[in-house]
């Protein structure tokens, strides 16, 4: 651990900026949104998993009283209809085909709810059904009928040292992302090679304000207020489909109720948009849950891998091979699938890597980001081997770990930026704590370990800040990080006074207006602090340099001999209000100091994804479980997580963060998933769709905040919120292993499975 | 969600448009049963709490007049007669958690209560709701068919009917709307030393109440496993692995859904009965 900077305001445990707001209801999110004269929207969806839309005839429902506008297929001239990250596949509403039960077909704008919906009973349409593909086997099989017989537009981006993609790859294949690196012939020289299938549920967000957009268009401007991560891209995104110029679109977000990934680039807004645009008239679109759930998933996956070792258990190999299930549209499919098939192998020293990651089209909901980014998937099936390999090896699951962890610095992979944790140390924290080592053994009870990354930061991800004091000292700290019920705000309110050398409450936040608050890529990949964070510094720094530039030129000394002290400027026992200072120079009509920040990681063609890695996100897990034999019941006894803020700038803030994700975690691994039956969501509602519950959790549930201090933000301080998620799956089926013998690989591990796997081993 | 509406698209639980309804509010009972006799091509339907009753009419049920119970009289009550807990079908699954008679007489049904759903739903939810709603894996009616309760029926032609908890699943759904009844008390025996255990662990796959009285009778309700609660009777005397045997071998095929496979609820039945009846005989009387 290093020695920390001394802080005032960053680093203390203060209430969150937002907590007033929110605990007395007075927040305002995008649900709250009214403009006068507002419509509301409905959709309709389709019935059917797969099928070619032969006929659809909305005018019934364009006479209806109270209806202001009807949007079908036909109403997409002039547009460019179809949206997505990198494969530009999603349409606003169904052009030629039907993809997944829930699909788009039409929306109704009208003057109440109540109205579109009647009013999309009086839409009639026609189909063709197709051959359903209702999951990755079928996708795949030889034969299988193509959910896109065209290729759609989309581009792969540039990759740097041994990585590679493909579009389109194979049918029902939309893109393949590939690494690899080191000796080819690795395998070769090994004592043992294990080969290990896994499956991986499929969450979804269940995010509590569910999509929602308010558009209007006035005067050739489109302003929308919306729930929404990542408001800049999304401008991007809509200027394309509307071929619309960026500056004539304004995007507000207020306050967003949770996304974990899924509010991120189109969901309802082109369709507020255009219905505003068809109407004449502001539209508010707001899904229902349900149909949540019929907008975006996390990924299920299948994955194999192979792991060459040594006797002693020195890792020598790894290769595997991901299969996503990506429904119906690409969405993020292809960015997922670089950071699964990247972090498959883990971070421990391998001579060779060569992993493969497919998102595979399904007729389902169609899968994008989601807590964790391909990691939590990469995890299970990674840290789940490392423990069935020790066991074969009859070697401590620890100590395999340990012998063959990345050290403190060590490259992740060649041209990868270093570990910023010292990751034994981790593991040796939530190990103690649980009592792993010298336990002493209880039939049917039982401990796992876990060790889950990913990176903090995105890629080649840009942010901007700018701030500005008034001459009263009111600061306004202006950047795009959306408060998603992550505690931003409160973190980057907190870094603005520490270097300020203000009160946190001095800082005002405004609300994020693409019109006025300058860029950021997106309020994901836990990147706030680690690259926000940075920008907000270097913009704190900028423009506390132009306050003390002011005033040593107006006591006409040297800046060295100035600090700033809450608005006043102190030289030695002197102390002047900057107030008087400003408007002696300004009048009494005042001035506003502004300074800038920017941050970005630099390209490097050396990092195999184009820029190194901001910073790395590790959640480290221990569980210990009682299994009852007879039910498969899994009880988790104990769970404890850590995570590692380098420097916590808000510790509330970070527990907040590890535990939420470690609880989310949870309900994956035990009991939380989208169940299809053939093509059809059976619990996607919130009766039927099982999320933890406070019961649900461990009666010793600890989280072990770590501030090691080696990262890239603001005052050694890290990216969390993600990481103590990826432990949990693979530490739970370690303990279940390690307490009664049998190994469950597919999640979530119902007790169904388990029994299942108890039979399995009772019947050889 | 109702297949016609599917078929049209409509493929979202609360997607379609509640249909308009006339809404009344009596305060009486004979109010709240004048209020269900409507024309022949007309529907009616009761509301307590509310929950399942807006669950099915977004799920696409369109009553023409629905009848608010929440202020009729005598509804929600609580009382002992003649060895047997009377409780109104208007009272909430809280209060049943924490009125101080129902854990004085049945601590073990209270405490069984108390796991019911979320604090939101045991808030605003009925114990008649529970019952009425019929959905199989609702844990009203499991247990009170273990404790061998009754359900009191006040209907439109002034008479009462009495429904044993155990046979309610033989009355066809939807009788006791299309001939107005109103579910109007449960009445639960607390004499004869009985003893209940419930276990949900398993669920949505399985629940499972069991309770034994001081002569010797038990009585097995499983819930979640069955379109409808299965209840059995049973002596005490045998071997508890015997009995689960016996009872979990003679059970009707469960069901088999996403949540788990026909066999591996039947075994699981099997599993918790011998348990619960293990832990009852460990109890003693």
């Amino acid at each position: 651990m290093t020695d920390m900077p001394d802080l005032r305001v960053a680093g203390v445990q203060a209430p969150r900026k937002d907590a007033r707001e929110k605990v007395t209801g007075a927040a305002r999110y995008t649900v709250d949104v009214d403009l006068p004269g507002m419509l509301h929207a409905k959709l309709l969806r389709s019935p059917v998993a797969h099928a070619r839309l032969t006929r659809i005839d909305a005018r019934a429902a364009r006479d209806l009283p109270g209806v202001h506008a009807v949007l079908t297929r036909d109403d997409l001239g002039g547009l460019q209809p179809t949206y997505g990250y990198f494969i530009k596949d999603q349409p606003i509403v169904a052009m030629d085909k039907l993809r997944y039960v829930g699909d788009p077909i039409a929306a109704v704008a009208a003057q109440d709810e109540v109205t579109a919906v009647r009013a999309l009973e009086l839409i009639t349409f026609e189909y063709e059904e197709l051959d359903p593909v209702p999951d990755v086997a079928s996708a795949l099989r030889v034969g299988a009928v193509e959910l896109f017989e065209d290729a759609p537009m989309g581009i792969v981006p540039a990759y740097g040292r041994g990585a590679s993609a493909e579009l389109r790859p194979r049918p029902n294949v939309c893109y393949r992302f590939a690494y690899e690196t080191g000796e080819d012939d690795a395998f070769d020289h090994c004592d043992h090679v294990f080969e290990d299938d896994f499956v991986f549920g499929r969450q979804q967000h269940f995010h509590l304000e569910p999509f929602v957009t308010v558009a209007r268009e006035e005067n050739g401007q489109i302003e929308i207020w919306t729930s929404s991560q990542n408001p800049f891209p999304l401008r991007k995104e809509l200027s394309r489909v509307f071929q619309h110029p960026e500056n004539r679109i304004r995007v507000h977000v207020p306050y967003v109720g949770a996304g974990y990934g899924a509010k991120n680039n189109c969901k309802t807004e082109p369709i507020a948009i255009l219905l505003a645009r068809l109407s004449g008239r502001p539209v508010r679109f707001c899904m229902t849950n349900e149909e949540n759930f019929l907008t975006q998933t996390q990924h299920a996956a299948k994955i194999r891998i192979k792991t060459g070792v040594m006797a002693d258990g020195t890792f020598v190999a790894r290769a595997g091979e991901i299969l996503l299930d990506s429904g119906a549209y690409a969405d993020a499919s292809p960015l997922v699938a670089e950071k699964a098939g990247y972090r498959l192998h883990s971070l421990y020293k391998w001579r060779h890597v060569k992993t493969v990651c497919d998102c595979v089209m399904t007729n389902t909901s169609p899968a994008g980001p989601f807590r964790g980014f391909g990691g939590t998937q990469a995890s299970w099936a990674s840290e789940s081997q490392i423990d069935m390999i020790a066991r074969r090896l009859n070697i401590d699951p620890y100590d395999l770990r340990l012998k063959n962890l990345l050290a403190l610095g060590d490259p992740y992979v060649p041209g990868e930026s270093g570990m910023d944790s010292d990751i034994g140390e981790g593991l040796r924290l939530v190990a103690d704590r649980i009592g792993y080592h010298g336990r002493i053994r209880t039939p049917g009870r039982g401990m796992g370990l876990s060790i889950g990354f990913k990176d903090s930061g995105g890629v080649n991800k840009p942010a901007s800040a700018r701030i500005k004091i008034s001459t009263t000292g009111a600061i306004y700290l202006q950047c795009g990080s959306i408060e998603i019920g992550q505690g931003i705000t409160t973190a980057l309110s907190a870094i603005t006074a520490e270097i300020l050398n203000a009160p946190a409450e001095r800082v005002h936040y405004p609300d994020v207006d693409t019109d006025h608050t300058p860029f950021d890529q997106g309020t994901n990949a836990s990147s706030g602090i680690v690259v926000m964070g940075q920008a907000v510094a270097r913009a704190a720094n900028e423009v506390k340099a132009r306050v003390l530039e002011f005033a040593a030129g107006q006591l006409d000394c040297d800046v060295s001999e100035l600090t700033l002290d809450d608005w006043n400027i102190r030289r030695g026992n002197e102390s002047h209000p900057l107030n008087l200072m400003i408007m002696r120079t300004y009048g009494g009509t005042g001035f506003e100091f502004t300074g800038e920040g920017y941050h970005k990681a630099e390209m490097d063609h050396e990092a195999p994804l184009e820029t190194r890695c901001v910073a790395w996100e590790y959640g480290w897990g221990a569980a210990e479980v009682e299994v009852d034999e007879q039910t498969g019941l899994i009880k988790v006894l104990q769970l404890v997580v850590s995570g590692d803020a380098g420097r916590a700038i808000n510790p509330a803030v970070c527990r907040g963060q590890d535990e939420g994700s470690a609880v989310m975690g949870l309900g994956g691994a035990l009991f939380e998933t989208m169940l299809y039956d053939g093509v059809t969501l059976a619990n996607g509602n919130a009766l039927t769709y099982r999320v933890p519950l406070a019961t649900d959790l461990p009666e010793n549930f600890v989280s072990i905040l770590q501030e090691q201090g080696h990262g890239p933000g603001p005052f050694g301080s890290k990216g969390v919120g993600e990481g103590c998620m990826l432990p949990v799956a693979s530490a739970i089926a370690n303990a279940v292993e390690d307490a009664i013998g049998v190994r469950v690989t597919e999640m979530p591990l119902t007790p169904e499975r388990v029994l299942a796997a108890i039979d399995a081993r009772n019947s050889t | 969600m109702d297949h016609d509406l599917m078929e049209a698209g409509w493929v979202s639980r609360g997607h379609g448009s509640i249909a308009t309804f006339e809404l009344i509010r009596p305060t009486r009972v004979v109010d709240a049963l004048a209020a269900h006799r409507v024309a022949e091509d007309s529907s009616a339907a009761y509301m307590a709490g509310g929950i399942d009753q807006i669950n099915r009419m977004q799920d696409g049920a369109a009553p023409d007049r629905v009848i608010d119970l929440s202020r009729v009289q005598g509804l929600t009550g609580i009382s002992e007669k003649f060895g047997a807990l009377n409780i109104g079908a208007g009272v909430t699954h809280h209060r049943i958690e924490t009125d101080p008679m129902i854990a004085s007489l049945a601590p073990d049904l209270a405490a069984a209560w108390a796991t019911f759903g979320n604090i939101r739903v045991r808030m605003a939810g009925t114990i008649g709701g529970n019952i009425m709603a019929r959905h199989p894996n609702y844990d009203g009616p499991v247990l009170l068919a273990a404790c061998g309760a009754r359900y009191v029926f006040e209907k439109p032609d002034g008479m009462t009917s009495l429904i044993d908890a155990d046979s309610w699943p033989d009355v066809p759904p939807g009788a006791d709307a299309a001939s107005g009844a109103l579910l109007t008390r449960i009445v639960i025996p607390t004499g004869g030393d009985r003893r209940l255990v419930f276990d949900r662990s398993l669920k949505p796959v399985i629940s499972v109440a069991v309770a034994v009285d001081g002569n010797g009778g038990g009585r097995a309700a499983m819930g979640c496993a069955f379109a409808e609660p299965v209840c059995v009777a049973f002596d005490v005397g045998a071997n508890a692995g015997e009995i689960a045997a016996e009872i979990a071998g003679a059970l009707p095929v469960p069901i088999r859904d996403v949540f788990a496979g026909s066999d591996y609820r039947r075994r699981m039945a099997r599993v918790l009965l011998e348990r619960q009846i293990t832990l009852l005989a460990e109890m003693g009387p």
